[in-house]
């Protein structure tokens, strides 16, 4: 055959493989006849492709062509991308070789491979991304190849390349539209659920189903420095939640301060990662991904380990699948925190209101009753039954005082008609009678009114704090200071007692109440104790209005 | 479950400290501690008298079976003294 006929038969061959690209859904069947094409124009016996996989580790495909089902069959496992073969994916160069058992990076065939000498690879690139190589082996008659051999196979890889960037978009887009859908459904899903725990689970759960993930979580912020799991879907979850963790020792929150989403493919191998409970749910890889609603993060999703073969890891796809996840499902957990602070702060309330009524109730109506008893006792005191009547005023002024406490107690009014600070004085001078404590107060907040429920907060605080003295403590002096801080109103409360350890206690002995109850006032509280022996500090704080 | 409370053994200084009722036994604690198991309670009696009272409250007198008496004042609020002696009662006689 003369120069110009091969050129021509050449060039036809390129052009039925062109129109078999456009024709053919099926990339596995464009791929194929690429493969045949190129072993025919090259004359080579043998050909292969491999396709590597979106990690760029490994071959997801291996078409051949000179090689029978029974010598496949033999053969055993395709490839895996090591020898030539992977130094062809790890340098994506043309490769020709007159004897592929010459090369240092050659590492033979396996039992029953069909011999090989002559060589010619060529990556499959498109835009300077590699998508595999084609290979080519034994030209006829033992020559080696040309580079006219190479610039051919260069163009049908160039072809191969297009084909696998169109299925992999296709694939892509499919895939995307997919979750589109799936993210909408649960959006819906979501915002029809303001219970905090069901819609904690239904996002766990959707995520999970979403991301093809053995294990998600998702972790809220619990105090000042800790992360709380507060619900978990997956293998190895029936222990997780309840579960804290320090900000400052975890990934999450890590994450919570970068204010950005994070993929790690090696758990163990990250510093930043808490591994206490990665090993807990042995975790391999994850990604943190954080719940941002009204610019304020408000936890962290956390997904470990992609379902699948070994070694399946996360995608950047997955990422942002999960952020776009995420974003949705901060605004339902945010709202349904608001319902439960609204239910809340209307529970305290109506419970306030419903104390003022019974203290009032107690005082101007019980109160005034005894009272009027009383006086009507006085006269009959000097008659024939002095001393029954005597018995009887007794049990009449026990009671009248039994009121009154009990009225104070409920609700004292000096806290509506004259303030936070008389209130305090009169319950601190009363407290250090009763128990024997040396009970200090001192304010530097004036005479200056707070909103009624910034008062009765802190009262109450104050009322708390103290029984806990007493109940927990052993101390003998207490100090009570109201003050200014900044842009907060501040109450400390200090006892010389025996202290506890705040991490061990954690939020027992009341604490929880009072951080619930000043958190409906964009309040906090800190505790600083050590347990041993050198008291406890109760510092609350509330935003001066 | 534990109260803060201000107590006193056979009629002596009042302290001041918490009421435990723990398992098999009541607990009173301060800056110094007795313990008193449910089987050894005689009597359990709201007091409201005046001239016993501590902290200006009625008191839950608690007589064991060896002659001691305990007065023990809740300091947790309206309401908790009764719920005291009913905590008390179904410890002592669980159903």
């Amino acid at each position: 055959m003369d120069v110009a006929a091969t050129g021509e038969s050449r060039l036809r061959a390129l052009f039925e493989a062109g129109v078999a690209i456009s024709s053919e859904l099926s990339l596995d069947a464009v791929l194929q006849r690429l493969v045949e094409v190129a072993a025919e124009l090259t004359g080579a016996r043998y050909a292969a492709l491999g396709v590597i996989d979106p990690s760029g580790s490994e071959l997801e495909r291996f078409l051949t062509h000179g090689i029978d089902a029974l010598t496949h069959a033999a053969i055993g496992a395709l490839p895996r991308g090591r020898g030539i073969l992977g130094a062809l994916i790890h340098d994506a160069k043309p490769l020709r070789l007159h004897d592929l058992s010459d090369d240092p990076r050659s590492v033979g065939f396996p039992p029953h491979h069909p011999p090989m000498r002559t060589f010619l690879g060529v990556p499959i690139l498109l835009r300077g991304v590699a998508y595999g190589n084609l290979y080519l082996t034994e030209k006829n008659l033992g020559e080696d190849f040309t580079p006219e051999d190479e610039e051919l196979v260069s163009l049908l890889a160039s072809q191969a390349a297009v084909a696998i960037e169109n299925a992999r978009l296709y694939e892509a887009s499919t895939r995307w539209s997919r979750q589109l859908q799936s993210l909408n459904e649960i959006g819906n899903a979501l915002a029809t659920e303001t219970d905090l725990e069901r819609l904690l689970n239904l996002i766990v759960g959707h995520l999970r189903e979403l991301l093809g993930a053995r294990f998600v979580a998702v972790a809220l912020p619990a105090g000042e420095d800790e992360l709380r799991f507060a619900a978990a879907a997956g293998e190895g979850t029936d222990d997780l939640v309840g579960v804290t963790m320090p900000h400052a020792a975890s990934k999450s929150g890590g994450v919570i301060e970068r204010r950005r989403s994070e993929r790690v493919d090696s758990v163990i191998d990250d510093p930043e990662v808490n591994q206490g409970v990665a090993r807990r749910i042995a975790a391999r890889t994850g990604l943190y991904v954080p719940l941002v609603a009204h610019d304020r993060v408000i936890g962290v999703l956390e997904v470990h380990d992609k379902e699948g073969p070994a070694g399946a890891r996360f995608t950047d796809d997955d990422l942002r699948l999960a952020e776009t996840f995420a974003s949705r499902a901060a605004v339902a957990v945010d709202l349904s925190q608001r319902v439960a602070r609204d239910a809340l702060r209307r529970v305290v309330a109506a419970q306030e209101l419903e104390r003022r009524r019974l203290a009032r109730e107690l005082h101007d109506e019980t109160g005034q009753a005894l009272t009027s008893i009383l006086l009507g006792l006085k006269p009959l005191e000097s008659g024939t039954a002095s001393e029954a009547v005597a018995e009887l005023r007794e049990l009449v002024v026990t009671a009248l005082q039994d009121v009154r406490r009990l009225a104070v107690e409920l609700r004292p009014t000096v806290l509506d008609d004259f303030g936070l600070v008389p209130a305090l004085e009169r319950l601190i001078e009363s407290f250090g009678e009763q128990t024997g404590l040396n009970v200090t107060f001192q304010s530097t907040i004036g005479e200056e009114r707070l909103p009624s429920e910034v008062e009765t907060a802190l009262f109450r605080l104050v009322q708390e704090s103290l029984t806990n003295v007493v109940k927990h403590s052993h101390a003998s002096t207490v100090s009570v200071v109201l003050t200014r801080k900044g842009d907060a109103v501040a109450v400390v409360v200090e006892d010389d007692g025996t202290g506890f350890d705040p991490g061990e206690t954690g939020d027992g002995v009341g604490l929880l109440g009072m951080r619930e109850r000043l958190a409906l006032l964009d309040g906090r509280l800190d505790i600083e104790s050590t347990g041993a022996g050198t008291g406890t500090t109760l510092i609350a704080e509330v935003p001066w209005p | 479950m534990t109260y803060a409370v201000v107590w006193s053994e056979n009629g002596g200084a009042p302290r001041t400290g918490s009421i435990e009722l723990a398992i098999g036994s009541l607990r009173l604690a301060g800056h110094s501690g007795r313990e008193l198991a449910y089987d050894d309670v005689a009597e359990v009696s709201i007091d409201r008298r005046r001239a016993l009272r501590l902290a200006g409250r009625p008191t839950l007198v608690i007589e064991s079976r060896t002659g001691e008496s305990f007065r023990v004042a809740s300091l947790d609020g309206a309401g908790t003294l009764h719920e005291l002696a009913e905590r008390l009662q179904s410890a002592r006689h669980p159903t």
